[in-house]
């Protein structure tokens, strides 16, 4: 398989009152044609930093170092010009909140067309077409009516059928959902998941899949990467993370799952919350909230070790010959 | 055609809009309704109480008053339409492209010289421009327009600053569209709604902006006839001829209530989120 997209070293920072903040810190992963790669972690974690980084969608106040390479090419050193053809024809995105990321005073279908438009040189009753066509295969109902509506006249989950449209609408050969499913019913959830997987099954395009859900984890990703604090600290093929997770963090967000086979009167939680960007600690970052914390964790931070199957970021493994 | 059904049945709005079409009816008409020339002069009919022949009254200087007003119309619309036109013209793509790019020229820039034109009372700000640019009908709407450019900046930035961040902006970036067409297919009909606020509210305002230019003799020259210089003629005859006062004021009265009424029930009808 070949990949598609290589990030290495990211550093993504925001200049703000408080000073330059780094909210992705060296993060490296890949990203294999057809896979769908999980990125897992609690909020501010710098998933969706992430996410916007290679979207070069991020606010006029950050900017990103390293090198995210999609098919070969640098992405950051692309021009904005370049980097439009990019955007919704190679890589494209859908959001966590649909009932926000669908423009209130266009209809449905204008919003798909414009980006079939924008990226091939068709007509627009071929344009038309496709988007017909598109919330056809997202499994719309009347979608010759429905392309006529506004986002309001639709429901929650029929709103994110059309983003992901809308999204699939060009054939890219990434697509980065971040959280899609975090604002919808539980029962719409799985139909959405379904649905991803089924387009995912028919075009061959590669998924990353932004969540804090490791339930969405488990049904869909083929690889998980687990994020804290702007850096990766685990990454392993789905099976292994669920068997065997290594890192003292995934382990909590483990425990913190309700198990319906085990009797627990409480779940477990992580003590405390994710440092603020501008107040990291020293060593490891996890070390203040981590119950296995070593002296050593407060005073270096641990590197990405290779382990086998895995990588860990953490000093508990460092004696077992895992290398950085 | 649904969405002037449904104008119909907004009661304010459609009092806002008869308002505003018998403004526009009575200044195109103006020469047909007016029984009277209005700057025509007839010292044997001075300050008359409104009667059969001279229907509002005649002031100090024998003029029909119903005809001034009617003719007034012309210049009172003049005014709104043209100030706020002007203003809105500088101040939203200003707004626009200020709040989408932000950055050094944003805040320092635009942002500081708006803070020091509202810094000023608008009327000084407009006499300023005004003895700048000279008299007449039309400095005078270029000063107005000036002046009233900064609420326009201000308030186009500010939906821009929290529309850029919307999702369905994102989203439309995300598929690769461009700046330009973000900023006016995407931002600005959404930006639309309190924009046309603010312009009803200003055409309220330019009226009597122009009026006061008027009166201090940097709008309409005399003998023309505009509402507000007539009002200002007047007050000095306010315990002798009070309905001198009284027809132009209510005229402005009128008008005024007419843009917001037209204002607010457009809102109701154009907003896609209240569409039922």
């Amino acid at each position: 398989m070949t990949t598609i997209l290589e990030v290495e070293q990211l550093r993504t920072r925001f200049r703000t009152d408080n000073g330059v903040v780094s909210v992705v810190d060296g993060v490296d992963f890949s990203i294999r044609a057809g896979e769908t790669l999980g990125v897992v972690g609690e909020s501010g974690c710098g998933k969706s930093v992430t996410s916007l980084s290679i979207m070069r969608l991020l606010p006029p106040n950050g900017s990103s170092g390293g090198s995210i390479r999609f098919n070969g090419k640098n992405v950051l050193e692309l021009s904005e010009k370049e980097m439009q053809t990019v955007r919704g024809n190679e890589i494209a995105m859908i959001f966590q909140e649909p009932m926000t990321s669908l423009n209130p005073l266009h209809t449905v279908g204008k919003q798909i067309e414009e980006a079939v438009i924008l990226h091939t040189k068709v007509s627009r009753a071929q344009a038309k077409e496709r988007a017909i066509a598109m919330l056809k295969a997202v499994g719309m109902p009347r979608a010759e009516e429905i392309y006529g509506e506004y986002p309001h006249q639709l429901s929650g989950g029929m709103r994110q059928r059309v983003m992901i449209a809308m999204a699939m609408s060009c054939d890219p050969k990434l697509i980065i959902a971040d959280e899609p499913t975090t604002a919808l019913d539980v029962t719409i959830q799985a139909q959405i998941l379904d649905l991803m997987r089924n387009l995912k099954e028919k075009t061959g395009t590669s998924i990353m899949l932004i969540t804090h859900d490791l339930g969405v984890v488990a049904e869909m990703c083929d690889r998980v990467i687990v994020m804290y604090a702007g850096q990766v600290v685990e990454e392993t093929d789905v099976e292994t993370l669920f068997e065997n997770p290594k890192h003292p963090y995934t382990i909590g967000l483990m425990n913190s799952i309700p198990d319906l086979e085990e009797e627990r009167e409480y779940l477990e939680t992580i003590p405390g919350s994710v440092p603020l960007a501008y107040q990291m600690p020293k060593g490891c970052r996890f070390a203040p909230r981590c119950s296995k914390a070593m002296p050593i964790c407060e005073e270096k931070a641990p590197e990405l070790l290779q382990l086998e199957g895995h990588k860990c970021r953490c000093w508990l493994y460092a004696e077992e010959g895992g290398q950085a | 055609m649904k969405t002037f059904r449904k104008f119909l049945r907004n009661g304010l709005g459609l009092i806002g809009a008869l308002i505003i079409l018998t403004l526009i009816v009575v200044a195109i008409f103006a020469p047909q309704i007016a029984p009277f020339d209005p700057n025509e002069q007839d010292y044997s009919k001075i300050l008359l109480p409104p009667g059969d022949e001279h229907w509002f009254g005649t002031d100090d200087l024998g003029r029909d008053i119903f005809s001034r007003v009617v003719y007034g119309a012309r210049i009172s619309i003049q005014a709104a339409l043209i100030s706020v036109g002007i203003a809105m013209l500088i101040g939203v793509p200003i707004g626009l492209l200020s709040g989408y790019y932000r950055g050094f020229w944003d805040e320092w820039i635009v942002m500081r010289s708006v803070d020091a034109m509202q810094a000023f009372p608008f009327l000084i700000l407009a006499l300023a421009i005004s003895a700048v640019l000279g008299s007449g009908f039309g400095n005078a709407m270029l000063a107005i327009g000036i002046g009233f450019s900064p609420a326009f900046v201000r308030i186009t930035r500010g939906q821009v600053l929290s529309l850029r961040n919307m999702e369905y902006i994102q989203a439309a970036r995300s598929v690769g569209v461009k700046d330009a067409r973000i900023i006016f297919r995407h931002i600005l009909p959404n930006a639309m709604n309190p924009i046309m606020i603010q312009a009803t509210l200003a055409m309220a305002s330019g009226i009597i902006a122009e009026a006061s230019l008027s009166y201090l003799g940097l709008g309409v020259q005399p003998p023309t006839p505009s509402w507000g210089s007539m009002l200002n003629h007047a007050q000095s005859l306010m315990s002798i001829a009070p309905y001198a006062t009284f027809y132009p004021g209510i005229a402005i009265f009128l008008v005024v209530l007419g843009f917001n009424l037209l204002g607010d029930g457009l809102q109701q009808v154009l907003d896609p989120r209240s569409r039922k």
